[in-house]
């Protein structure tokens, strides 16, 4: 009792805070799967879009290109003298060389029969092998906004493009004023122009990756415009943002606040990094996005250095429940320290009738014997004294019966029930109860029919066997009385273990209903303002007349209706009785 | 244009000067104009024989008449706050930057950009008007990570392409300690840059800071985009760089200025000596990027003649000049040319001779030498380097005599220093920085 309600306190505490840690662990293990999930979705949108800046890029410089190369056909009727070529290339920030290829894949730009710059000469001799294969500038497949999606592409995109030029910052006109010749040049060419063959052609030169775009006129000359890589790549940086300038004014979106995206070049080497964390150089990338072409071989890399919003969810979850347990821990504490001053109030309060019970005894047994001595020296011709006299044994008697319950039921809790075995004969002993009850019972007109078949000589305890028939015998005596009788058999069988004595006690009261049998035989242990009430009523004495059976190897049941009588109680009472006993000791046992 | 006839007339009664000096637009009395001078070392050559001669192109910028009409500025300023940058040096570059900016006004506009391994807009393109947040906003810069110098310059140059214009005096600012090493880092994809920023009239100033940085990639930059260059070795002299760079920005009176000279006559040019060109057949081409109120720069051309017959004239080179007038805002050409006389007479060479243009092409020769000493340094050949730089020494020294020039005797003593100092391993570095820069100087006629 005193170790299980601390076990009960504890599987309360831990009860909750373990089912509330199992789910909390397992929705933040989901919650932490969507946030990666939703996060690799959003940083995978960003590169994309990086990817599509950069394909805008492409596409608009490719419009400026064909524009300038339909302007050159025009100004030099398709001859393409050098002259024109060379101030294009020296007014365009973006165009490290030109060339151009006759329909029959000769050289036209640079030229061959004049002299070089040294410039165009490294060109040529660069791009000997590149040129050599003209047909390489004949599959229009290399667009920097996909083949297929082009056209539509590029007529949507022309509108975006030219409101954009009008409407953004300056920075978006400035970029091609670099290129002068490319804003006097009217838009409406480049549409027809831009149904020519042309493309773009990611190739390897000896620095590293050289983007060349080519457009074939309606004559079949291949004009490509081969552009300034580091000036690519320095255009590219530009779309990209930068970083914030301290970590105190962060206000960069979620992706870009606790991570790092780098563009890597066709070496593999940081080309351009932004971010704020820095990951080491051994850091692994969350995600890699290769970019299209013409910047094929180059890659966007996404690093971040953890997730900050698993670790704010594990701290919350953590927090929570060592919150919850402190608070449960507290209540069963309280819970705990109420129950036990409870406890031992009630204690308190068991000893002190019982300590009240054991001074009462005394009294009560010099009251019961001058009362019999009174009764056998009292002349028979006083019946009035006999009368009153009777009243008082009886009621001393009721007494007595109430205190030793008392005193039993303390025994019983403080040190267990102890049986003593003395031989004597069970039916000797109910007739003396049946004597002792005659009176009290006829008092309130009910008699008693014992029928006795127990006559073996056998071991038992007289003392307990009495306790328990006093007890039923109450209890007939307080709500049987309007059964008229009160029948008590008794018998005996033989078992394998031994003799057992049988005692039937049936009345003709209102009886007990189903659903109480088990209650009535309930231990009392309640609070303390219901002592009195469960010494008086069925409280102790069934249950300790059941314990009493109990610990005498037998049992105390109540027998279902239809058996024996009509209606009214019925209890059995089963008890060993040994013929001998082999340990001649008194033995005691309780569950 | 003046006929042919004209020009016969001319010469004849200019025949003493032997040089001759022409300009076709005869628009002297116009204060507001570059002015271009041609000036061949040797006018009056020895008959009979090939020669090689110099010849010196020469651009002065007029004078800013008015010092509250100078041209705007757009400035970007970049700064290097890698970790090497710690300390002292940052501190002094942010007070450089910040007394430079005091110089600026309204009109002008400027940025701060500053990279590590990653690049911080500091303060984006913008007027100079609320001075005090952008000086908050510089001080907030401090040293940490890596150098990624290239995508500084980029992003410098992004802001500046927000209020590009042909206006304005277009320069970006570049500050560095150390060696870049997040993305492009080779001198030339540098180089290239330069140039192609060139192309949109922007220029790139590097400054060198300490012993870190990479000469020949600040230096690359600087010349393929015509910004000035500077070896600081103490960070405490960078306000007066930063000083002389913007003095230098706000007396900007022309820009976008190409020269192209062509030869005649069977001259064939061989090379031109200090800026970057390009040759091809008897064309020769060169930009620079802008010019200064007064000061002059030029370039030498080395051309050979053909031998030629007594008494004869000879047009060795037509120069033709156009640039972006800032001032009238209109885009203006200059043009000129070189005629040599030959002659029997050894006195008449050499009473001819013009003394000024030969310094110059001299000071251009050694310098070329001591390109060649440094390259010869870098493989190894040391020996090799220190032979160039004592032929040149002795090549100042006989024209020093010649000339009598206090100058080519100073550059002697400084080619004889450099060749001791070339055998000193642990200043190599740093000797190697001051040569660059100084060679640079040289070349581009730089102030400071």
């Amino acid at each position: 009792m005193k170790r299980r309600t601390p076990l009960l306190l504890a599987v309360i505490i831990a009860l909750p805070l373990l089912l509330l840690a199992w789910f909390g662990v397992r929705w933040q293990l989901d919650q932490q799967q969507v946030v990666a999930h939703q996060l690799s979705n959003l940083v995978s949108e960003r590169l994309q879009s990086i990817d599509g800046q950069f394909q805008e890029h492409f596409f608009l410089l490719q419009q400026g290109f064909i524009r300038q190369a339909e302007a050159l056909q025009q100004e030099t009727a398709g001859q393409y003298s050098v002259a024109p070529i060379r101030r294009l290339i020296s007014q365009s920030a973006v165009v490290k060389q030109m060339f151009v290829l006759s329909p029959t894949g000769e050289r036209r730009f640079p030229p061959r029969d004049q002299p070089l710059t040294q410039q165009e000469q490294a060109f040529v001799d660069l791009s000997r092998n590149l040129l050599r294969e003209p047909e390489r500038f004949t599959m229009p497949v290399l667009d920097p906004v996909g083949p297929a999606g082009r056209q539509g592409f590029s007529s949507a995109s022309i509108d975006e493009l030219q409101s954009a030029q009008l409407n953004e910052s300056v920075a978006q006109k400035s970029r091609y004023r670099a290129d002068a010749s490319v804003q006097a040049l009217s838009g409406s060419t480049g549409l027809n122009a831009s149904q020519q063959p042309h493309g773009w052609i990611a190739w390897y030169a000896e620095a590293g990756l050289q983007q060349i775009f080519w457009w074939q006129d309606r004559g079949g000359n291949t004009i490509g415009f081969a552009l300034n890589s580091p000036r690519l790549l320095s255009d590219l940086i530009n779309l990209l943002p930068s970083s914030t300038v301290s970590a105190t004014d962060d206000q960069a979106d979620d992706i870009e606040s606790h991570s790092e995206i780098r563009l890597m070049n066709d070496r593999g080497e940081m080309a351009y990094s932004w971010g704020s964390s820095v990951a080491g150089s051994t850091a692994k990338p969350l995600q890699i996005l290769p970019l299209s072409h013409p910047l094929a071989s180059w890659h966007l890399a996404y690093y971040a250095a953890e997730l900050p919003v698993a670790i704010t969810g594990w701290l919350g979850l953590v927090v929570l429940l060592v919150l919850l347990g402190a608070g449960l821990s507290t209540l069963a504490y309280l819970l705990y320290r109420e129950h036990h001053r409870e406890l031992s109030i009630a204690e308190q309060r068991v000893n002190f009738v019982n300590q009240v019970s054991h001074e009462l005894k005394t009294p009560l047994t010099n009251v019961r014997l001058y009362t019999e001595m009174l009764e056998q020296t009292l002349p028979d011709d006083e019946p009035l004294a006999q009368r009153y006299l009777g009243v008082i044994s009886s009621e001393a008697g009721r007494l007595s019966r109430l205190i030793d319950n008392v005193l039993s039921f303390s025994r019983a809790k403080r040190e267990g029930l102890s049986v003593r075995y003395q031989q004597g004969m069970i039916d000797q002993c109910i007739a003396q109860v049946v004597a002792l009850f005659t009176p009290v019972l006829s008092a309130r007109q009910l008699s008693l029919r014992f029928s006795g078949k127990a006559t073996q000589r056998c071991y038992f305890d007289s003392e307990a066997l009495e306790q328990i028939l006093n007890n039923l015998l109450s209890n007939c005596e307080k709500y049987a009385a309007a059964g008229r009788f009160v029948d008590i058999h008794s018998w005996q069988e033989e078992h394998v273990d031994g003799l057992y004595s049988y005692i039937r006690v049936s009345d003709f009261g209102p009886g007990v209903s189903p659903d109480d049998v088990e209650k009535l035989f309930e231990p009392f242990y309640r609070g303390s303002d219901k002592l009195t009430e469960g010494v008086s009523g069925t409280g102790i004495g069934l249950g300790l007349a059941r314990d009493l059976a109990r610990a005498h190897r037998g049992d105390l049941i109540i027998e279902p209706h239809g058996l024996t009588a009509p209606s009214g109680a019925c209890f059995l009472l089963t008890l060993a009785t040994p013929i001998r006993i082999e340990t001649a000791s008194t033995e005691a046992c309780h569950e | 244009m003046k006929t042919q006839a004209d020009k016969h007339m001319l010469r004849r009664s200019l025949r003493t000067l032997g040089c001759v000096l022409l300009t076709l637009l005869p628009l002297w009395a116009q204060a507001n104009q570059v002015s271009l001078n041609i000036n061949l070392a040797t006018p009056v050559m020895q008959a009979d024989q090939s020669h090689r001669a110099f010849i010196k192109v020469s651009l002065e910028g007029f004078k800013q008449q008015d010092k509250q009409a100078r041209i705007p500025a757009n400035v970007a300023i970049v700064l290097d706050k890698s970790g090497s940058m710690g300390g002292d040096k940052i501190q002094y570059a942010r007070e450089a930057a910040i007394m430079a900016i005091k110089r600026l006004d309204e009109r002008d506009i400027v940025s701060v950009v500053s990279y590590d391994s990653r690049v911080q807009v500091v303060v984006p393109a913008t007027q100079v008007r609320e001075q005090q947040h952008i000086y908050d906003a510089i001080r907030q810069i401090h040293a940490n990570g890596n150098t990624a110098l290239f995508a500084g310059v980029s992003k410098g140059a992004n802001e500046l392409r927000k209020f590009l214009s042909r206006n304005k005096v277009n320069r970006v600012i570049l500050l560095s300690d150390g060696l870049a090493n997040v993305g492009p880092q080779s001198a030339s994809e540098l180089g290239e840059l330069g140039a192609s920023l060139a192309k949109e009239g922007i220029s790139v100033t590097t400054i060198g800071l300490g012993l870190g940085y990479n000469e020949d990639l600040m230096t690359r930059l600087a010349g393929f985009s015509d910004g000035n260059h500077a070896f600081v070795e103490n960070a405490e002299d960078l306000a007066s760089v930063f000083q002389y760079e913007f003095g230098d920005v706000l007396s900007v009176v022309a820009q976008g200025v190409n020269i192209e000279i062509h030869c005649q006559n069977g001259v064939k040019p061989i090379r031109l000596l200090g800026r970057e060109s390009e040759i091809m057949g008897n064309r020769v081409t060169t930009r620079l990027n802008q010019l200064y109120s007064e000061q002059e720069k030029f370039v030498i051309l080395e051309v050979e003649v053909p031998a030629q017959q007594a008494e004869t004239e000879l047009e060795l080179v037509s120069v033709k000049v156009a640039y972006d007038n800032l001032f009238t805002q209109h885009q203006e050409q200059l043009a000129g040319q070189s005629i040599a006389r030959f002659s029997g007479s050894r006195q008449e060479v050499s009473a001819a001779r013009d003394d000024k243009a030969l310094e110059a092409a001299v000071e251009q020769v050694a310098n070329e030498y001591s390109r060649d000493a440094i390259e010869a340094r870098d493989s190894g050949d040391l020996e090799g380097a220190k032979k160039i730089l004592q032929d040149s020494a002795s090549y100042l020294g006989s024209q020093a005599k010649s000339l009598s020039s206090p100058r080519l005797q100073e550059q002697q003593e400084e080619a004889l220093q450099d060749a001791d100092a070339l055998e000193t391993e642990q200043d190599w570095n740093k000797q190697r920085k001051e040569l660059k820069a100084r060679q640079y100087k040289r070349a581009t006629q730089q102030t400071y």
